[in-house]
This record gives structure tokens, sequence and C-alpha cells, in this order.
């Protein structure tokens, strides 16, 4: 069991999880799971909320894994699951750091009450269960109103609450098929293909996040909380505003035409030759994207190409034009990003004014030397694997930067740490909790054989 | 309506389409919002126009990205120009701008300079590579960002080449992330009075959806391949009637119910929850439920399994999505008339509030509140 550090901190009066940051002000109970709620807090918690993420003993997590995995699924350090599973699963690992686990039976009676003392303090709570279950549970918008009248209640189930589809159950993979992003995304004329991540989960916890900052300003300005209903599939759908538009004032429905592009030519991901100092075992899938706008970019990518005649010929010099060569036009890249690598084309076309970039994998984007100079992948240290890289934030500040501050934790390193500082419960408050069997730190799968 | 922006002056000089849905959205939530363009104005008005290259008003892009703004035309490359816009910049809380690192310099309207005339304004720099680093001249659009972010590596077929998403996701969730940031930096200088600059970038953005892929890596050293519409039965598109229908067979203890569904008392044998079968057994799988698939239309396949706790999905297209009882039941699309594109309806917002909160209308002619807003600027003093 790993140690907690602000045992440790306690004795030198630093406390590692002090606030700081431009949300140091904003405490949020998240009782949400997977991914589109946990990557909404994380966004927060990176800018300094403070994030108690709450999970029970019977009902932890499912990124955090089986307690018990099936070999080969799952992300863990050198693929090794250890004895504690739950606590090195890369999935939970990268989406939540900077929060605090409290692992705590919140349907058992003594757990609803702290959790209602926790929902009195805080400033948000937030859940991503599917629609009505949050209130099956006992938690109903006026049950915690009733302890916390301003409290803003964050539900984000898949298409909202209330109305015919109010109860309906879902997870990314179907909502990016619902907010239409399926039928968008496929090789042309070709059926249509998930994007190869559970869009549905960032897009909603992107938006999540969004209107917890919109509900604070709210309450800021009028001293009044919220309940605010998202719908997961709504979110998805504002991502493509333009065809519902377009649609509207034309009935045309876009095709799916693979990389090419409706409003430019060329378009495409054109293979290269091999790079395995760049792309590891998996050097022969080496492609450049491209994609060609304005007759000045064309002229670059013409003359880099080895045809600058083609630069001057009217015939190639409007999108429409070069869209009716588009085969011929990607022929004659081929010929020659076939002779370099994914970064040389990238950097030969770069040089020339062409919105070219190596597709990158999983290695090559974790080596990328611009992302690296940025700072996007700091390491941290997580009590149950070491030291590994984790994607940092994707904005930043020049006065007030967020950052990973410490690693996720593991289930429940922090139940104590929370009822002491923030319910200011005594030792011998939380040993009778512990007792009770409401506060735990091992999966009750594994207790109950 | 009074929003929670209400009050809230925002300059926009961003084009395309992440910055200017940053500022939809800012827009909607109450702010005023001031779009800057140049001569001629921003390029995404022609994006997908009907009526021509000299067609400002109604592409499809413009219509919905820049909803409930005022359009002001000014020459930057002009003192009168610049002249007007610093005097906005007085006025101002949040300068939101996409153009690549340098432009802004060359005409004295950078962060740094901004910053010394105005120091509570929040600068937003929202473009393809950030301010800084290697790449941050380079150029891009939306299938270079993809492609160097990793995602494009993942989506699509193993045998064929990487596969950009469809529509301007990237842009989308740049502007939303940018969004959420000013109100982040919004929140924080209602305490401390103070502005600063925040650097967005889309190839970052995107970089943060790789979901446990990255980890694969970094923790497994393993590269994930393209896996196109799933690796198991049960788990991805299949064929309906009348379209494609996204299968979810998940949780296990739901599996049973596959075979209510699909009327196959085959589909219910436990022996296709044994650990592997799904992806051992998926052509037998598929065999049992194809049939019944391909004689059923979508959504009626969707709300069959809903009804039985299957969280089924379909690929929905617009027309689709204004059919939808649901949507139509929380008053997403809201109908709205525009001078020149007529009466559309327009998605709203992803989320109701107690007190509302959200308000937006049309968006603006080339250059239609130019006189207006000049007008309501002081008279030169300096």
């Amino acid at each position: 069991m790993a140690t907690e550090p602000s045992e440790a901190s306690r004795a030198t009066g630093a406390d590692p999880y002090a606030r700081k940051g431009p949300l140091e002000d904003v405490l949020i109970l998240d009782c949400s799971m997977v991914w589109a709620g946990p990557y909404a807090t994380k966004l927060l918690g990176d800018m300094g909320a403070t994030i108690v993420k709450v999970e029970a003993a019977r009902h932890m997590d499912s990124v955090r894994g089986l307690a018990r995995p099936v070999p080969g699924v799952g992300a863990y350090p050198d693929n090794d699951p250890g004895a504690e599973p739950w606590n090195r699963a890369g999935y939970y690992n990268k989406l939540n750091r900077n929060k605090l686990s409290l692992c705590m039976d919140i349907l058992e009676p003594a757990g609803r009450e702290v959790f209602l003392e926790l929902a009195a303090q805080a400033d948000v709570v937030l859940e991503n269960f599917g629609g009505g279950v949050f209130n099956r549970m006992g938690y109903t918008l006026e049950a915690l109103q009733a302890v916390n009248p301003d409290v803003i209640l964050v539900s984000m189930p898949p298409s909202g609450n209330g109305g015919p589809e109010g109860n309906y159950v879902g997870y990314g993979v179907a909502i990016e098929q619902l907010g239409g992003i399926v039928a968008r995304t496929g090789y042309a004329n070709d059926i249509p293909m998930k994007t190869g991540i559970n869009y549905g989960d960032p897009i909603a916890g992107i938006h999540s996040a969004g209107y917890i900052m919109t509900a604070l300003m709210h309450r800021r300005r009028t001293g009044r909380g919220s309940f605010v209903d998202l719908s997961q599939r709504e979110a998805a759908i504002m991502w493509l505003g333009d065809e519902v538009v377009k649609y509207e004032l034309s009935g045309a429905i876009a095709d799916r035409i693979g990389n090419r592009d409706a409003y430019m030519a060329p378009s495409g991901a054109y293979r290269c030759a091999p790079d395995e100092a760049a792309l590891g075992p998996a050097g022969h899938d080496a492609w450049v994207g491209l994609a060609v706008d304005t007759l000045e970019e064309w002229g670059g990518l013409a003359t880099t190409i080895g045809h600058p005649e083609l630069a001057s010929d009217p015939a190639y010099a409007t999108v429409e034009g070069r869209r009716a060569h588009h085969d011929a036009i990607d022929a004659l890249i081929t010929e020659w990003t076939l002779q370099r690598t994914p970064d040389e084309a990238m950097r030969e076309l770069q040089a020339a004014g062409v919105a070219a970039g190596s597709v990158a994998n999983m290695r090559r984007v974790v080596e990328d030397p611009h992302l690296r100079a940025r700072g996007f992948w700091p390491e941290v240290d997580q009590p149950s694997v070491g030291r590994h890289l984790i994607a940092g934030v994707s904005w930043h500040y020049s006065r007030t930067p967020g950052g990973v501050r410490w690693a996720a934790p593991n289930l429940g390193q922090h139940s104590d740490y929370v009822l002491r500082t923030i319910l200011g419960k005594t030792d011998e408050e939380i040993e009778a909790l512990r007792a009770t069997g409401v506060l735990s730190n091992y999966p009750t799968e594994l207790l109950e054989g | 309506m009074e929003g929670p922006l209400t009050g809230v002056r925002v300059l926009d000089l961003s084009e395309y389409i992440a910055g200017p849905y940053c500022t939809r959205l800012l827009a909607g939530f109450g702010a005023e919002v001031i779009k800057v363009e140049r001569p001629g104005g921003d390029p995404i008005r022609r994006w997908g126009a009907a009526r021509g290259a000299d067609d400002l008003e109604t592409g499809p892009f413009h219509l919905y990205v820049n909803q409930g703004k005022r359009s002001v035309v000014l020459d930057l490359e002009t003192d009168e120009g610049r002249e007007a816009l610093w005097k906005l910049i007085d006025t101002a809380d949040v300068l939101v701008e996409s153009t690549r690192p340098g432009q802004l310099a060359r005409l004295g309207l950078d962060f740094d300079s901004v910053a010394r005339r105005k120091p509570d304004l929040l600068y937003l720099s929202v473009t393809w590579f950030g301010q800084n680093g290697p790449y941050s001249n380079y150029l891009a659009w939306e299938i270079t960002t993809y492609a160097l972010s990793g995602l494009m590596s993942i989506t699509g077929e193993d045998h064929r080449e990487p596969l950009k998403n469809g529509g301007y996701l990237g842009q989308y969730l740049t502007g939303h992330k940018a969004f959420v940031a000013a109100m982040i930096g919004l929140w924080e200088r209602g305490t401390s009075g103070l502005g600063q600059q925040i650097d967005i970038s889309m190839f970052e953005c995107i970089a943060s959806l790789l979901e446990h892929f990255d980890m694969q890596w970094i923790y497994g050293h393993t590269i994930p391949p393209r896996a196109g519409n799933g690796a198991r039965a049960a788990w991805g598109l299949y064929p309906a009637a009348d379209g494609w229908v996204g299968v979810v067979s998940g949780p296990a203890r739901r599996w049973v119910n596959i075979g209510v569904l699909m009327e196959s008392e085959e589909l219910r044998s436990d022996r296709y929850l044994a650990p592997g079968a799904q992806t051992e057994l998926r052509d037998e799988i598929d065999a049992l439920m194809l049939p019944w698939l391909v004689t059923h239309e979508k959504e009626d396949i969707y709300h069959r399994a809903q009804a039985l706790g299957l969280p089924f999905g379909y690929a929905a297209t617009p027309p689709d999505l204004f059919e939808v009882e649901q949507l139509e039941y929380r008053g997403f699309f809201e109908r709205i008339d525009h001078p020149v594109a007529g009466s559309l309806r327009y998605p709203t917002v992803a989320a109701k509030f107690t007190d509302g909160l959200w308000s937006l209308g049309r968006a603006p002619l080339l250059g239609e509140h130019t006189a207006e807003v000049l007008a309501s600027l002081p008279i030169e003093a300096s």
C-alpha cells in the first residue's frame, strides 16, 4: 500500500496538495467515471481546482481496469499489471492526475452522510452516469440544495435529462455516431468509420468544463447556483454546426471523402520511405499528410516535387482545377514522397510554404521535438508505477500557468486527507468510518474472492 | 437576457473556424463580441457560400460560427485602422487572434505591446502550433495537425492509409478549448484584476485526445495499429435497412439482451461470453446478427436496444438530426432569420442551465456595424 504523501509533509508543514493556480478557490466533488467527466475535471484540475474524485471499493472507475485483468488488455508499465493493477492502469493514470482519491461507498448510510457534508462545502458536484441514475442513488438536485443552496450540479447523460431519451445509456463510441461525426468519417465512397478514439467522451468533457466555468461565473455575478443538464449528443453536433446549417441552406449532405477536403486540393496522406528511427518497429507505416489552399501554396508544392511547370499551368491555378486532376497530382506527389521519410518530406515542403505534417504514430508523437520544446510531455511520479511521461496541458497561460502537480492517485490514497482537511474530521472519526467498511482502499471483488 | 458574461467586451481578430467558434460561445453567454474583419472579410465567409465567389454572407461556416457578433471592418495595414483598433482595445476585456506568430508584432499588436497599454486584457492566441517551438512558423490545415498529433495513425484500417476525421473537428475542438481557457482566465481576472496571454494550439489540443493510446507507448512500448471499426463482434458499425447502426454489446451482463433484441436463441449462448470469444467467433456472431439488422431501420434498432438497456447508436446525418424527438424536446435547434440567408435552424448550446444563460442572434453582414461602433469611440485625445 502506498504511503500518503501528506503524512510525510505534515511533519514539515508543507502540503503538497495546497490550493494553487487560477482555480484555487474552486472545489469540485467528482462522481464521474471513465473519460467524459474525468476529462472535464482533468482540464480544471490542471488549472488548480481541487478535485475530490469519489469512487467506491465495489464501484471503481472502470478505466482502472479489472482487479485481475485479462492478459494483453490495458496499458500497464512494461505490460505488467502487478499486484494492484487498478493503481497501474495507463488510462486511469493519464486522466486523473492532480486529483484527490476518496474511496467511499456513498450508497451506505455512513458514506451518504459524509458525502452530503462534502457537497455542502463543494462549489460543483459532477456526475456522468446514464440518465436518472444519480437521482435513483438518492442524489437529486433537491437533496444537494438542501445542504448547499448555491450548489452547481452538473449532469451529462448521453442525450440530456428528461424527454423520450432521458434514461438512455451510451458510451463515447455511440455518441460520436449519434452526433453525426461517424457518418462524415471514412474512406471515399466507403462505409462510415469510427474515429480511432471514442470521440464523444472528450467532446462532452470539454463542453462540461466550459459549462462548469459558465455556471461559476453566473454564481459569482448573481449568487445563484445552477443545474447544468448537458447532452453529450448535442455537444458533438455543435462541432458539426456548419454541416447542419449547410443542410438547411441547400439540402446537401456531405459525402465521405477520406483525406480529401471540400475546400482544398490536393489534400491527402502520401506514402513515404520507411523510417524506423522515428517510427520504431512500425517504421514501414510511413506517411505525410498535406493540404493546399492558395495558389502560392500550390506553387511551393509543385516546385518542390519537381514539377515547376504545373505551378504556372492555369489548369491547376484554382482548387476546382486541381480537384479535377486530383488523382494525377496524387501520383506525382507520391513519386516524390516515396523517396523521403515523413519528416524529410515535411521539412522540405514546409520550407516551401506547404502545410505538410508527418503522420506520427504514438512513438513519434511522444518524441515530437515541438511538443517536447513546449513542455507538453512532463514526467510525473506515480506511487505504484514510478516516473513516466504524461500528456500535459494544451494551453499556456503567461502569468498563471497550470500543469501536472501530482500523479493520479492510488485508490483511496487521499481519503483521510480529504476528510481531515476539508471536513475537519479527527483520526478517531475516520477510523470509525473505516471500521464500518464505507472507507476502503481495496476492490471488494477481491475480498469476496 | 442577462448572461454570465454581460458587460464583457471581446475583440475578435481571429479568422476561419477555431477562434470565431470560441467567441460564438462567449457571445452566447452574454459577451459583446466585435468581429474585426479585414477589407474583403474573413475568408471563412466564402467557404461553402452558395452564390458564387462574391457571396460573403451565406457560407454555412460563417453563418454558424459568427452568430451573435458585430462586424467592424478595419484595415490594420493603415494608421487609421490601427488607431481605431487601439481605441477598441482600450474598451475591451478580451482579445482573440489567430495569426501566425510574429504577424501582429509587425503591426505593434503583439501581446507585449498590447499588455503595456492594457494590462488587464486577456489576450488569446489560437493557432495551429502555438507561439514558440520548432514548428511555430509552420503552415497547417486540418490534416496537418491530425497527422502530427498521432490521431490519424490510429484512425482507419490497418492495411490502408491513415485517415483524417471528417468535418473540421480539430478546429471546433481548439475553439471550444479556447472558450474554456478564456473562462478560466476571466475567472482568475475577476479576483486579480490582471490580464495575460493564453497560447493555445490545435496541435496540442488534438494530441490531448489520444485516450489510452499514448500510454500504450509510454507504459507498454507498443504502437497501436489502426483498428478500423473495431476488432471484435457486436461492437461497431453494422448495416441496417436504411443506413448504419452502432452495435454496442457491453456490459457483459447485458449480452443476453443482444439475443433478445435480435430474436435469436443462438446469440444468447454463454459460449460468446468466454474471454476472447467475441474476437475469435466474430464471423459466427456477425452471421447471426446481420439478417436481423439489415431488415430493421437504424432508429428502430436504436430505440429497441435502449429499451433493453443496450447502449446502441446509429450513424446520424443532418436530416436525421432534425427528426429526433429528444432534440426537439430540448429545443436544441433554434430558427433564426438572416437578411440574406433567410430563416434557418441552427444548433444552440449543449447544456440547459436553471437560469437559461444562453441567447444568440444571427451572423452579421460584412461591416454591418463599422459606422456605429467607430462612432461610439472617443474622439482622438492623444
